[in-house]
């Protein structure tokens, strides 16, 4: 492998709901309410590699998207640090270039654009503001960016609102490429638009990964997207990743139950009137999170030491990693 | 049934503003409403030229015409058409030079109420904590009692006059204005797009003022256009009591204390034709406002 | 088997201030006992609003205004309002997106379903009540009676759409109509979902409409698939002959677009252009701007094709077998 371009280390973001003055009074008269913490994301380590595009798998609540907003910048870590290319960024973003050098793509093509700005502005502000092109060339660079992502030029001059979901999520992807990133974060980037537009998009990730090197952190709740697109795959459970592979030895041999139980049920265009028993339960509440093995309460192989002690992410090849105490036993 | 206006696609090629626009005039009372005030505006501002009077003017005002019933002839030999007060001002000048008082006090001090507002709610928005919470206490206390009573301590205060009455309206309506920011800012605020802005790493104060800042104008404006309406008639209800406005520069509010008096006596007109006036601009600014809220609030669309 | 639910030429229309807008544009499909049949389309296909036309829940400026739906061989395209109230709930049941639209927040569960028991049939409350439990407990709810004492919001999303499913089966309904129920769900739930809606209709010979975005949702679970282009079906049949035999060239290339195994890292065939505004649809057949097999003949609308169990609506369908 080559060497990383992001490394994360050891990084946990967690919320927490503090108490307000009612609050704390009716503790001292001793009411059973306490600080509410949210682990979102605990203690998680990954590498990226330049070049590749790597899928985050989970479902909802697992902590994938703010392991992505903390990755570009929008939420500290609470703990551990972010390398980029070998440098620490974690502490506030005074380093302007590794700053533009990560950007996100958002799921929702509606609420991620100012809809008080026009599309010029949109994808023009911020090489303005950041001096990166002359203010005279911005206009002929704006242009080139929306052709690059497959917008009509003529059409900057409109609102975001004028355009179709797809379109808009292009107006997005062209705000990030226009400060020239190397690592896109792409949080359910296509998760909200059509069967038919999400083709488009996906093919327009793979064209500019190709054509401008990009790096991806490609976070989606679909696998089979994923695995059409991604290198590698890491899978994400109550904020801990519990398996990371190749994408084709991770579909073809899943290690981890949780990971066996998500490629056993997401539905495929091949499988007809199945006849299958799901996977028991609903994800915990990740303010009590279960102890031990965040899956144990699920898990048709738990028993007493995945209910008392956590499993480590554990290397079961130089690249191939599984946090279960019976991933042997599989 | 949010699916069934999911359906329903938008037009693409419409502005907001054309969208606003046509979506406003859809309402044949608000659009009556623009009309008659935008008709008040040009009256007031006209009033130097269309007026037989300058009431401000004493050589012009003669103590001889006064109290006359509306369409008696003036000493100077004009038609008194709405009559004269008791110091024998024409009431049709009294009422347009008035407006023009009313009118500039009421957006005067609306407007800087919003303007101080509008920067003490995003200051509490944005920084949120110690600060956020000693600010928005302060609205509370300040919502907690009548802006009259407020405007009616500060004038017995402050004294008399057209800056002191603005600054007392300020003073009494920049709350409301304050709690309407902060309220649009933190929702806006964790929407997606300013999250983009900050992964641009565009600093805290362009984030503020390109992004947050212009998505919280829509309420604002219809805070704006309410609380105006209420200034005006916070200023004639001042001047109403004999401490806003001096006589010298009668404002509605003065026109109807100084008929006031001869209400019982049957000269209705001294005080009704001011009322009506008053009335008419103020109703005709709620409609509008009334009817913007329904425009610019994406919750009540259907 | 006897058809349920049969629709005619049914057109929905919205009259907006922007024009005509025909979300649903001569619509015909049938639905027996026990049968489940996916309505597939993009947003703005016509799909959610055709569920709404059956059940009387058009408002304003929409109306039906032309096209039959005979329920039960009874005719309620033009039923009053009374008449559909009695129907809804009893014996057409909707499970929504959003199970919020079935719940109530601020009524217990139980207090809930029993009303929904009691508004269409004569029982004593014990009796409702233990029926009750036994729905939660059909649908998968563990320790059903404890759920019954709880309010909507102390369910996760998961549970609250199981309570609407199981609410939707407890008058025994003919015909449920499900309208993308498992959109909003994870991937682990949405399989428990369709695993308890799959075995519920087998048990109980419902019908079932299943309205989704998500072809690979319907292939594991529908009997028969609709496919919804702008207002029309394009293309309807068996469930693998849709699937594995596509003929419409929309079909085709919906199909050609979702990743799978077999494509990895290559281009995906992708459905050029937008979808189409709905104001503003192209004459004849709306999907041909977009269509690779389009020529001058599809200016008109085209003729529905029948070729075994399948109606294609297509002037230029691909073979049988999904090839030119």
């Amino acid at each position: 492998m080559t060497k990383p371009i992001l490394e994360i280390r050891g990084v946990s973001k967690r919320f927490s709901k503090k108490l307000d003055i009612a609050g704390r009074l009716a503790r001292r008269f001793g009411a059973a309410i306490s600080e509410e913490t949210v682990h979102a994301v605990d203690n998680v380590d990954l590498d990226i590699a330049k070049g590749e595009v790597l899928g985050l798998v989970g479902e909802s609540g697992c902590g994938k998207s703010t392991l992505g907003r903390v990755v570009a910048g929008i939420h500290p870590a609470s703990d551990g640090a972010l390398l980029y290319e070998g440098r620490v960024i974690t502490k506030k973003r005074s380093d302007k270039a590794a700053t533009l050098a990560i950007q996100m793509i958002f799921q929702d093509p509606f609420a991620s654009l100012n809809p008080r700005m026009r599309v010029e502005d949109i994808i023009g502000e911020a090489p303005r503001l950041h001096g990166l092109v002359a203010a005279a060339e911005i206009p002929a660079y704006v242009d080139d960016v929306m052709r690059k992502v497959g917008l009509d030029p003529t059409l900057k001059k409109r609102y975001a609102h004028q355009f179709s979901g797809g379109q808009r999520q292009r107006i997005g992807i062209a705000r990030a490429l226009a400060v020239k990133p190397d690592f896109l974060v792409c949080d359910e980037a296509i998760a909200a638009l059509d069967v038919s537009i999400q083709a488009q998009v996906i093919n327009l990730f793979m064209d500019l990964r190709k054509e401008l090197e990009l790096t991806y952190l490609f976070i989606s709740h679909d696998l089979s997207v994923v695995e059409h697109i991604a290198d590698r795959v890491a899978i994400m459970y109550l904020g801990r990743i519990v398996e990371i592979a190749a994408t084709e030895e991770i579909f073809a041999d899943p290690k981890h139950p949780y990971t066996k139980a998500l490629l056993a049920e997401a539905p495929r265009l091949d499988q007809r009137k199945r006849d299958f028993t799901p996977v028991k339960g609903e994800i915990p509440s990740p303010l009590d999170p279960p102890p031990g093995c965040h899956f144990n309460p699920r898990c048709p192989m738990a028993n007493d030491k995945c209910r008392a002690e956590r499993p480590q992410l554990e290397e079961i090849s130089p690249v191939r990693a599984v946090s279960c105490h019976h991933w042997r036993d599989a | 049934m949010t699916d069934m206006t999911a359906a329903k696609p938008a037009v693409r090629v419409e502005t907001p503003f054309q969208r606003f626009r046509a979506e406003f005039f859809e309402s044949r009372i608000a659009t009556a409403a623009l009309i008659v005030f935008s008709s008040i505006v040009v009256l007031a501002l006209l009033a130097p030229w269309i007026t037989p009077q300058n009431p401000y003017d004493l050589g012009q005002v003669d103590v001889l015409d006064g109290r006359l019933p509306p369409g008696s002839e003036a000493f100077a030999g004009y038609t008194m058409w709405l009559g004269s007060d008791g110091s024998g001002r024409d009431l049709y000048s009294a009422i347009l030079y008035g407006l023009r008082i009313s009118l500039s006090v009421g957006v005067a001090s609306g407007i800087i109420a919003l303007a101080i507002g509008m920067m003490i709610g995003l200051i509490a928005a944005y920084m949120g904590g110690r600060i956020e919470a000693v600010i928005m206490r302060l609205v509370d206390l300040q919502l907690s009692f009548p802006a009259s009573l407020v405007a009616l301590m500060l004038v017995a205060i402050l004294g008399k006059g057209v800056d002191k009455i603005i600054l007392a309206l300020v003073v009494a309506q920049w709350a409301y204005y304050a709690r309407t920011v902060r309220g649009t800012a933190l929702v806006e605020r964790r929407k997606e797009y300013v999250e983009a802005a900050q992964c641009l790493g565009l600093s805290q104060t362009q984030v503020v003022f390109r992004h947050i800042l212009p998505n919280c104008l829509a309420p604002l404006i219809v805070v704006g256009t309410v609380q105006t309406a209420h200034a005006i008639s916070l200023e004639a209800t001042l001047s109403f009591l004999g401490v806003g406005l001096p006589q010298t520069q009668p404002s509605l509010g003065v026109l109807i204390a100084n008929g006031f008096e001869y209400l019982l006596s049957g000269r209705y007109w001294i005080s009704v034709f001011p009322g009506l006036a008053l009335l008419t601009t103020v109703m005709s600014i709620n409609l509008v406002g009334d009817h913007l809220r329904d425009v610019l609030n994406p919750r009540l669309k259907k | 088997m006897s058809a349920v639910l049969e629709v005619n030429g049914l057109k929905t229309h919205f009259f907006t201030r922007a024009g005509v807008v025909k979300a649903v544009d001569g619509v015909d499909f049938s639905v027996s006992s026990g049968e489940i049949m996916g309505l597939v389309g993009e947003s703005g296909s016509g799909k959610s609003i055709t569920g709404f036309s059956i059940l009387g829940l058009i408002d304003s400026p929409g109306r039906i205004v032309e096209g039959s739906v005979k329920f039960d061989g009874t005719e309620i395209a033009d039923a009053r309002e009374e008449a559909l109230k009695q129907l809804r709930g009893n014996r057409i049941a909707m499970i929504f997106q959003d199970p919020m639209m079935t719940l109530n927040p601020v009524l217990r569960i139980d207090t809930q379903m029993i009303e929904a028991i009691l508004a269409h049939e004569k029982i004593d409350r014990a009796t409702a009540r233990e029926r009750c439990r036994d729905a939660l407990g059909l649908v998968g709810i563990p320790s059903p009676e404890e759920r019954l004492n709880a309010y909507p919001h102390q369910l996760s999303g998961g549970m609250r759409q199981r309570v609407a499913i199981a609410i939707a089966f407890l008058n025994r309904p003919r015909l449920i109509i499900a309208d993308e129920p498992t959109t909003a769900l994870d991937v682990t739930i949405q399989a428990q979902i369709i695993h308890e809606a799959q075995k519920l209709t087998r048990q109980t010979g419902t019908a079932m409409i299943w309205i989704t975005h998500d072809l690979a949702v319907v292939a594991g679970l529908a009997d028969r698939i609709s496919v919804m282009y702008a207002g029309r079906i394009v293309e309807q049949g068996e469930t693998d002959d849709v699937i594995d035999r596509p003929r419409h060239p929309y079909t085709v290339g919906l199909l050609g677009s979702v990743p799978s195994a077999n494509k990895r890292g290559q281009r995906l065939y992708q459905i050029e252009g937008m979808t189409p505004n709905m104001l503003a649809l192209p004459q004849g057949c709306a999907f041909a701007p977009r269509c690779t097999r389009a020529s001058d003949e599809c200016k008109t609308a085209p003729p529905i094709q029948k070729s075994g169990g399948s109606r294609i609506r297509c002037f230029h369908p691909f073979g049988e077998g999904g090839r030119a």
